[in-house]
């Protein structure tokens, strides 16, 4: 499998962001959902197990870096590497105690299991009033005090939009070295016929939760950038609302799920077509977003990259 | 008191028979909140649609798409789900409505219980136990059973094992509608497009502990979920630390994933 | 020490024995045939011994080490290989994958080696010109070699074939009997037969036979003479195998 195609595209996204600073926030944009579906991917993609609490990683990840900044003030500049390091390791934790206990059961009952995690954590938080509870994280303030009024601002638009490009970055890169590698053949058995991999000495847990622990961190990544510190707040009902995984699903299953190319084209598009229902039928958007995965699910399962390279034998190759 | 009643009525929302309405009752758990309006006359009107709808549900999504896999046939439902709720949000707007029905109430125990709500809890009980029967004597009863059990062998006997399942999915999906139908009478405000995801949760939580297929045990399960939930909120305003509604949930939560982690086939086998 | 040992087995499906106490030892580089009529536990014992069930009384032993508890996986990685009498090939994947497959994950090579591995598996069984087609797309019989390609490049020292013989017509079969001999003569890979038919095929084959019949085992020995023992004529054949 050769990388070039869709890593150039993405570095030329990227390299887009640079040269015409205007548009940043919406190349952020893009590449905020392109990283969503690549993350989604990575799991949902590559085990064909869904995980509808998806959400609840994003919001973790979100905390842990609202947390840092709010109640760590005294450690500066640092709050950020230390809150993302907190926000992603959250994260990790998170998918690792629900994984061990969900990923052991089978398809059907696995989703039932995520159904409430999303639910779950928010009660959580906001029941045991973790974190600021219910009112969320007003990180404002604080961030203007620990960074200053100047780079508090800085971060908020150009770092954040950068942090959300990079993760974009290390999605598509960690999507490829699984593919490619012995994971890749591991989960391609896995998900085509679970019983006959078992007899083969793959074990099926160790390989679906390496694939749920990368996509809940890197979600966790991204929930840190956006939320905390693109828009320096963190609400509950914010964070861990459920359209995040619609969203991650419409851009995965619009590209290709189990691809690398599939999150980036999947993400043009949909970023294409929100901006489009937003200019021309405001308010729509979240119809308009499960009405893309209802039909891509009827009529196009494969998503775009997919069903081409079904169609095109060699094409998998050069867009994996 | 009253929340335990909520779930006796809330188990009759779910599971016409085991894993496969158990897709469907994603879907379905976002509808409910349409045919929320007047109460007990509704709820054969709610019925006869739940059913219609069900039905289609079941050849336009479920048929087609479980030859593709499990994954696309829930991922199609919840996203039918959520769009039935934007949908809802669209032609109803998203502020919450409610209304009550006031017939008077009834003395029980020391304790003051509307008799609507009685009303609804002793309804449940007797869906419950209709169609528990039904599934027991009838011939299409123990042709669905049968096509839980074996649905090649189920063929090969004459049953038309397509024929069940659509009858399935739309009764299960009825039941559901119903269900939405009685939970109005226990929450006066708070109708709205977005109310049905806790209930999914719920429904599910309700739905794995009484086991899968069995519908007294759902029934069971849910007031016993309500009784915990109640225990639990009593338990969480005294320590007084935490939001206890809030905790409630969550405990429904980690209930979920226990009981998954240690008898997934459920706390009753009928 | 043999390679297998297995010893007084059993296992219960509610009140059923399928598997009632079966015990046996397999060298290096032999080749035993499992014999028995539909029901008689040929298959529960294969799913012993791979780790697919667990039994409820008795003990497994591989090389000397006590597998019984574990997972079919680790028993996989230990050396042991399985072809099931249904193909069950991965259809998304090239028929090289497939075997890759095999060999990244039973012998545990990394994936340089694991392709060299399954292209000597695939030029073995002769499939080597189809590699690159997706996996679906092969007919029945090529899917047979698939499977045997699949155990075979992980370089097991057990083979366990679950009625490979079956849905093939007698050409096929004798291509097929010639290949596992080659194997089992010129590799030393042991080899645990499941046939139902094909009596033949089975004289031919075994070094050992073992007859089983509603979970137990009638008779063992060379072919012969565990074939023409008379409990085995009375039970399963009707008259004396000639």
């Amino acid at each position: 499998m050769r990388p070039y195609i869709p890593l150039g595209a993405y570095l030329a996204l990227m390299a887009l962001a640079f040269a015409l600073p205007e548009y940043s926030k919406q190349i952020a944009s893009i590449a905020f959902y392109m990283a969503l579906g690549q993350a989604v991917n990575i799991f949902v993609g590559l085990t064909r197990y869904v995980n509808f609490g998806y959400a609840a990683f994003l919001g973790i990840g979100a905390y842990g870096l609202g947390a840092a900044i709010l109640y760590m003030p005294q450690l500066g500049i640092a709050t950020i590497p230390i809150g993302l390091a907190l926000g992603m390791g959250l994260a990790a934790l998170l998918a690792l105690t629900v994984g061990a206990i969900a990923l052991r059961l089978r398809g059907a009952y696995f989703a039932i299991a995520t159904i409430g995690l999303n639910e779950g954590i928010k009660h959580l938080i906001i029941g045991a009033n973790i974190w600021g509870g219910g009112a969320g994280l007003m990180l404002g303030s604080s961030m203007f005090k620990v960074y200053g009024r100047d780079l508090a601002l800085f971060l908020a638009n150009v770092g954040s939009a950068a942090l959300i490009l990079l993760t974009g970055l290390i999605s598509v890169l960690a999507m490829y070295f699984i593919q490619a590698g012995r994971a890749g053949y591991a989960l391609a058995a896995i998900r085509q016929d679970e019983d006959a991999a078992k007899v083969m000495g793959i074990n099926p847990t160790r390989y679906k939760l390496l694939a749920f622990v990368t996509s809940a961190v890197l979600s966790g990544l991204l929930g840190a950038a956006f939320f905390s510190l693109g828009n320096m707040q963190v609400f509950p009902e914010n964070v861990f609302f459920i359209d995040y995984i619609l969203d991650g699903l419409a851009v995965m299953f619009l590209g290709g799920a189990g691809t690398v190319t599939g999150p980036i084209v999947g993400g043009l598009i949909y970023y294409g077509a929100r901006y489009l229902v937003g200019i021309y039928l405001p308010g729509l958007q979240s119809l308009i977003t499960s009405l893309i995965v209802f039909l891509v699910m009827l009529f196009l399962p494969n998503g775009i990259v997919g069903t081409l390279n079904r169609r095109f034998e060699g094409l998998r190759t050069w867009l994996p | 008191m009253g929340l335990s009643l909520i779930f006796g009525v809330l188990r009759v929302v779910n599971v016409a028979h085991g894993s496969f309405v158990m897709l469907g009752a994603y879907a379905a758990y976002f509808a409910f909140i349409l045919w929320a309006w007047p109460p007990f006359a509704t709820a054969l009107l709610a019925f006869a649609i739940g059913a219609l709808l069900g039905y289609l549900v079941y050849i336009g999504v479920i048929k087609p798409l479980n030859k593709a896999g499990e994954l696309n046939v829930l991922v199609a439902l919840f996203a039918l789900g959520a769009l039935i709720a934007e949908i809802a949000r669209l032609l109803w707007g998203p502020d919450f409505v409610g209304y009550r029905w006031n017939i008077g109430s009834v003395e029980v125990a020391g304790l003051q219980i509307d008799i609507s709500k009685l009303a609804g809890a002793v309804l449940a009980l007797a869906i419950a136990l209709s169609l528990d029967l039904s599934l027991r004597r009838t011939y299409f009863g123990r042709s669905i059973r049968a096509v839980v059990q074996d649905p090649v062998g189920a063929m090969v006997v004459g049953i038309n094992v397509d024929r069940v399942f659509a009858a399935s999915a739309a009764i299960g999906i009825a039941i559901t509608t119903v269900g939405g139908v009685f939970l109005t009478l226990f929450i006066p405000v708070g109708i709205n497009p977005y109310m049905g995801g806790p209930y999914t949760l719920i429904g599910f939580v309700i739905a794995v502990l009484g086991g899968l297929g069995s519908l007294l045990g759902a029934y069971t399960a849910g007031l016993l979920l309500g009784v915990i939930e109640s225990l639990g909120f009593y338990a969480f305003s005294v320590a007084g630390f935490a939001e206890p509604s809030e905790m409630a949930l969550f405990l429904e939560f980690a209930l979920l994933l226990l009981v998954l982690l240690f008898k997934p086939t459920g706390l009753f086998k009928l | 020490m043999n390679l297998l040992k297995v010893d007084n087995v059993v296992k219960k499906f509610g009140g059923l024995r399928a598997v009632d106490g079966v015990s046996f030892e397999l060298e290096k580089g032999e080749f035993l045939a499992v014999v028995g009529p539909n029901g008689s536990g040929k298959t529960t014992l294969l799913n012993l011994i791979s780790g697919v069930y667990r039994p409820d009384g008795g003990r497994i032993f591989f090389e000397g080490r006590d597998i019984t508890g574990l997972p079919p996986y680790s028993r996989a990685r230990l050396g042991m290989s399985r072809a099931f009498q249904v193909p069950r090939p991965f259809p998304e994947l090239s028929v090289l994958e497939n075997v890759m497959v095999g060999a990244i994950f039973n012998g545990g090579y990394d994936l340089k080696t694991a392709r060299e591995a399954a292209e000597e598996a695939l030029r073995y069984v002769g499939l080597y010109e189809k590699r690159n087609q997706p996996a679906g797309k092969l007919t029945f019989n090529e899917l047979r070699l698939l499977e045997l390609a699949r155990a075979l490049a992980g370089n097991p020292k057990l083979l366990l074939l679950d009625e490979v013989m079956a849905g093939l017509n007698p050409r096929e079969i004798d291509a097929m009997v010639q290949l596992i001999k080659r194997l089992a003569e010129e590799r030393g890979i042991a080899a645990i037969s499941l046939v139902e038919h094909r009596m033949r095929a089975v004289a031919q084959l075994a070094h050992r036979v073992i007859v089983m019949h509603q979970g137990k085992v009638i008779a063992e020995g060379p072919p012969e003479k565990a074939l023409n023992d008379p409990k085995v004529v009375e039970v399963y054949l009707g008259r004396p195998w000639r």
